[in-house]
């Protein structure tokens, strides 16, 4: 993986925005001035209220809708879905009349068919759901299916992960196992990650690099180098000074953001008092 | 438990049917044992025999056909979204009219045989299938095609495997419609073309008042009914058995 300054050293990024805007229709856009670029191997998080685009983006980065305004460059090139990328959607999106493991041999279609199997054990393995293999989605857990979405995914063996909070309907226990395998599995592979999250100790956590966005117009405000050693699978940088006060940082930004934007949902509510 | 609340019904039905032929004014409805002797007479005279032959094979084709017809003309129509919208309004229509007020131009068409009854049979039951079909494959998730799209897939792909499996449902249900559909307009064809089938049985014995005959070609209706739509049920419940699970 690659840290610190490092990614702004790379020549050729794996992931660039140059002043992209994205409107669904009349009106607002849904994410406005957009630049940034990610390194190849670099783990960037997006972090920010709902409705301030993290979705747009990630889609934008698959290929899957095209910018307004503005170019997004994979490896230089504008995207094409199911080339170099794979996603993980906010909802499972899953094939209820395809058991888990054709579930995963489905988004496999670039393997011999006697390798797509092969290698949907290997992933359903991994994300311990091998007994589930021949269940239909219809009869799994919510957890369950979100692991299912994930394998999916990681068993395309992607240069850019594209995940949109996929960890948000795991229990606490197996979110942190998932947290744990996937900085495991970024680090062996060397995989360029795009992570959604709502949750500032996830973004904290997993990324290199936090983009805090605010809503209406969705747009970034903030950019965070995150100082955090690069081995964090042993040393857990919950304990890390600059945990605290980033978290504290983040917390507050988001909370402005609620409160103030008068198109939010919690516009004015408890103003000035503290959530803790 | 529901086989034994079944037979539960049937034994109320023959008790209730027992009473009404003693206490009904004589020659409405026959008892269940003079029904029985008539289902006898009608077996070995072969006549129930024939016209079970006769009827079936008019419902069969006809339903067979409508079935494919009916799947393809829906799939087209759903995956061409131009051709859909031209046609929707007029297939709606269509299957809105009574299909009796076609038979005089399929008779002036086709004559009164085995042709003009199956395509009466045909013309009611790839109504239910087209319209079904087409809603399927026009409801596909939006959610799923962005999805398969994410991993390559094209068009075919895509149909194949997300449009086509989300819209059988849909098409079991269509056929389900066109089974009941299709034997009615059997009967139907058989009363309103050259009499034959059971249809005909029922004209004969009914003009006649012979109440026994009657109630026997009645009832063999119903069990085809039954059995039919039975079938349809054990084949929904296997091409859909992602979803009772
Ligand atoms: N397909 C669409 N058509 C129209 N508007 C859309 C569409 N998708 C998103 N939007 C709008 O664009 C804005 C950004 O949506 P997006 O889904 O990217 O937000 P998000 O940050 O992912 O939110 P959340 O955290 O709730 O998932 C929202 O105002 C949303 O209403
Ligand atoms: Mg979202």
């Amino acid at each position: 993986m690659t840290f610190g300054l490092a990614h702004s050293m790379v020549s050729e990024p794996a992931l660039r925005f140059e002043a992209v805007s994205k409107s669904y229709g009349a009106g607002e856009p849904a994410v406005t001035g957009i630049d940034l670029s990610v390194a190849p191997g670099e783990f960037v998080v997006f972090l920010g209220p709902s409705g301030c685009g993290k979705t747009t983006l990630l889609s934008l980065s698959a290929g899957l809708i095209k910018p307004t305004e503005g170019r997004v460059l994979l490896a230089g090139a504008p995207p094409v879905p199911g080339q170099k990328t794979a996603m993980v959607f906010q909802s499972f999106r899953l094939l209820p009349w395809k058991t888990a493991r054709d579930n995963i041999t489905f988004a496999l279609p670039h393997l011999p068919p006697a390798r797509r199997r092969e290698r949907a054990d290997e992933i359903l393995g991994f994300v311990g759901l091998s007994r589930v293999a021949d269940i239909y989605p219809g009869a799994l857990s919510g957890g369950m299916k979100q692991r299912l979405a994930l394998a999916r995914a990681l068993a395309r063996e992607p240069d850019i992960l594209l995940m949109d909070e996929p960890f948000a309907s795991l229990d606490a226990q197996a979110r942190e196992l998932m947290q744990t395998e996937l900085l495991q599995l970024t680090t062996k592979r060397a995989a360029t990650v795009l992570f959604v999250t709502h949750s500032v100790d996830e973004a904290l956590l997993l990324g290199d690099r936090i983009f805090l966005m605010s809503p209406r117009p969705g747009r970034i405000v903030e950019t965070i180098e995150l100082p955090f050693p690069p081995d964090r699978l042993s040393e857990d940088p919950r304990s890390h000074p600059e945990f605290t006060r980033l978290r504290a940082h983040l917390w507050d930004s988001l909370r402005d953001m609620v409160l103030n934007d008068p198109g939010s949902d919690f516009y004015g509510r408890g103003a000035g008092e503290r959530v803790s | 438990m529901t086989a034994l609340s079944r037979i539960g019904v049937l034994v109320i039905f023959f008790m209730a049917w027992a009473l009404a032929s003693v206490y009904a004014p004589r020659g409405i409805i026959p008892t269940p044992e003079a029904t029985l002797q008539a289902a006898q007479r009608l077996w070995e005279s072969g006549q129930l025999w024939t016209a079970l032959g006769d009827s079936l094979t008019i419902y069969g084709t006809g339903l067979g056909l409508a079935a494919l017809a009916g799947t393809v003309i829906g799939v087209l129509m759903g995956a061409f979204r131009p051709l859909g919208r031209a046609l929707d309004v007029f297939v709606y229509g269509l299957a809105a009219t009574p299909r009796v007020a076609f038979i005089p131009l399929i008779i002036l068409l086709l004559g009164l045989g085995v042709e003009a009854k199956t395509f009466i049979v045909f013309l009611g039951a790839v109504m239910p299938v087209i319209i079904n079909t087409y809603v399927g494959v026009t409801n596909a998730d939006s959610e799923l095609i962005e999805m398969a799209r994410s991993t390559g897939a094209g068009g075919m792909r895509i149909f194949a495997h997300v449009i086509l499996p989300g819209a059988v449902p849909f098409l079991v249900v269509g056929l389900r419609l066109a089974a009941t559909i299709g034997l009615i307009n059997t009967v139907v064809a058989e009363l309103y073309t050259a009499v034959r089938g059971l249809g005909g049985l029922l004209a004969l014995y009914g003009n006649t008042f012979r109440m026994a005959e009657y109630f026997v070609i009645v009832m063999t209706l119903s069990l085809i009914g039954v059995i039919v739509t039975e079938a349809l049920r054990l084949l929904e419940n296997h091409l859909v058995r992602w979803r009772s699970s």
